[in-house]
């Protein structure tokens, strides 16, 4: 682990210490709640990916609340770089936010700016076992993170897609989001300091 | 470094609104096709409907994981309840103690929130308004009804698809429903939730045995 990806790590710890936290397993039992209302509300039981949209759309509310907050308390510097964001949402985003120790190393491939991030442990998925068929198969049961880690990207000039590339509830060995950054938007007002 | 079992309050204050947000959208899209006339109305009870099932349903998981480890025999006292709302309950959803705690006789409890975290982000209660729930529970699920508050006007009051005071107070209060169905299965309850003009935000939980 590098220097400065030791230091953002650090300061996700701090960033979790230091807020008010609540229940992991009460977070996990009430997005179980709203996924199994997702399911149940679908007209085609087959059309799970209407599903993945709703929670990728709700994680990016989610996210572009969040930002606020990580922008306050995270004492971490605006990123400038793709990789410096990356290791942002890795280090210091999941651990503030979700408790969550992740890794993150850039992909190998030419004309890309991507990232995988990679974690074992996922506060969503407690208590969850996704039956056999188009659930397990199509279904990306945690897709609310993707969303979160893009809209809060987006809320600081980062264009980027986020999407689940590996999930231990498909019976995977560890979860991993491959993070793409697509381009940054022009800021477009002046932030008096 | 092992999980501690524990996660930012306001990603769980976030997701939580969502749900709210959720149901709301969901009940105002599907009323917007009706030709009924009093639409306005069943809207409401939709949403009250959808609101507290899911509360229930939360409630009710959550008690399996809290009450797993409490060395407790036998049916729970209105006292007993109300203490363990108030602390283990508050604690685990909002990572914080009630505020205070009144009872009346030990049959009648007030758990007050100075502070409700799920209503930080409305605007603030002024001059004379309140808001309220009334939700009977009595004997089991079946025959419960959720009651319209007297002068109040679903159409004044909820701005198309976006979430008012009373959906969180209603939400949790079928949290608090589920929860507490466990512990005291076969006694009488009645839980309905206030938001006075000081923005305190006040849960009752009523042991009294209920007028015939």
């Amino acid at each position: 682990m590098s220097a400065g990806a030791l230091n953002f790590s650090n300061e996700g710890e701090k960033a979790f210490e230091s807020g008010d936290k609540v229940s992991a397993e009460f977070f996990a039992i009430t997005y179980g709640a709203l996924v199994q209302q997702m399911v149940a509300d679908l007209v085609q039981e087959e059309d799970v990916e209407v599903v993945n949209q709703q929670l990728d759309a709700m994680g990016r509310r989610i996210g572009s609340r969040l930002i606020e907050e990580y922008s306050v308390r995270s004492g971490v510097p605006a990123c400038r770089t793709f990789a410096q964001a990356a290791d942002a949402v890795a280090l210091v985003g999941l651990r503030m936010f979700l408790n969550v120790t992740a890794t993150v190393e850039p992909l190998r491939e030419v004309g890309t700016d991507a990232f995988s991030i990679k974690f074992a442990e996922n506060p969503l998925a407690l208590f969850v076992e996704l039956p056999e068929g188009p659930l397990r198969e199509r279904l990306w049961y945690s897709n609310v993170i993707c969303g979160v880690v893009v809209g809060a990207l987006g809320m600081v000039g980062f264009l980027a897609e986020a999407t689940f590339a590996r999930d231990m509830l498909r019976g995977d060995a560890i979860n991993e989001i491959l993070l793409c950054f697509k381009g940054r938007e022009k800021e477009t007002f002046q932030i008096e300091r | 470094m092992s999980h501690n079992g524990l996660v930012s309050e306001s990603v769980v204050a976030a997701l939580n609104m969502e749900l709210i947000s959720y149901v709301v959208v969901r009940h105002t899209l599907r009323g917007e096709d009706s030709l009924i006339d009093n639409s306005g109305n069943e809207i409401e009870l939709n949403i009250h409907k959808g609101l507290e099932g899911l509360g229930l349903l939360v409630g009710l998981r959550l008690s399996e994981r809290l009450l797993y480890r409490q060395p407790s025999f036998g049916e729970w006292t209105p006292p007993g309840v109300s203490q363990f709302v108030a602390r283990q309950f508050w604690k685990t959803a909002f990572g914080k103690r009630i505020d205070r705690l009144m009872h009346m006789n030990d049959i009648y409890f007030c758990l007050i929130d100075k502070n409700f975290q799920w209503l930080q982000g409305f605007p603030k209660m002024r001059g004379e308004r309140i808001v309220s729930t009334t939700v009977l529970s009595a004997y089991g699920y079946s025959g419960e009804t959720v009651a319209e508050d007297e002068g109040a006007s679903p159409r004044t009051e909820r701005l198309g698809s976006v979430p008012i005071h009373k959906d969180v107070l209603i939400y949790t209060v079928g949290i608090l429903k589920g929860l507490i169905r466990v512990m005291y299965p076969t006694g009488s309850i009645e839980i309905h939730a206030n938001l006075n003009n000081e923005n305190e935000t006040q849960f009752v939980l009523d042991f009294r045995s209920p007028t015939a």
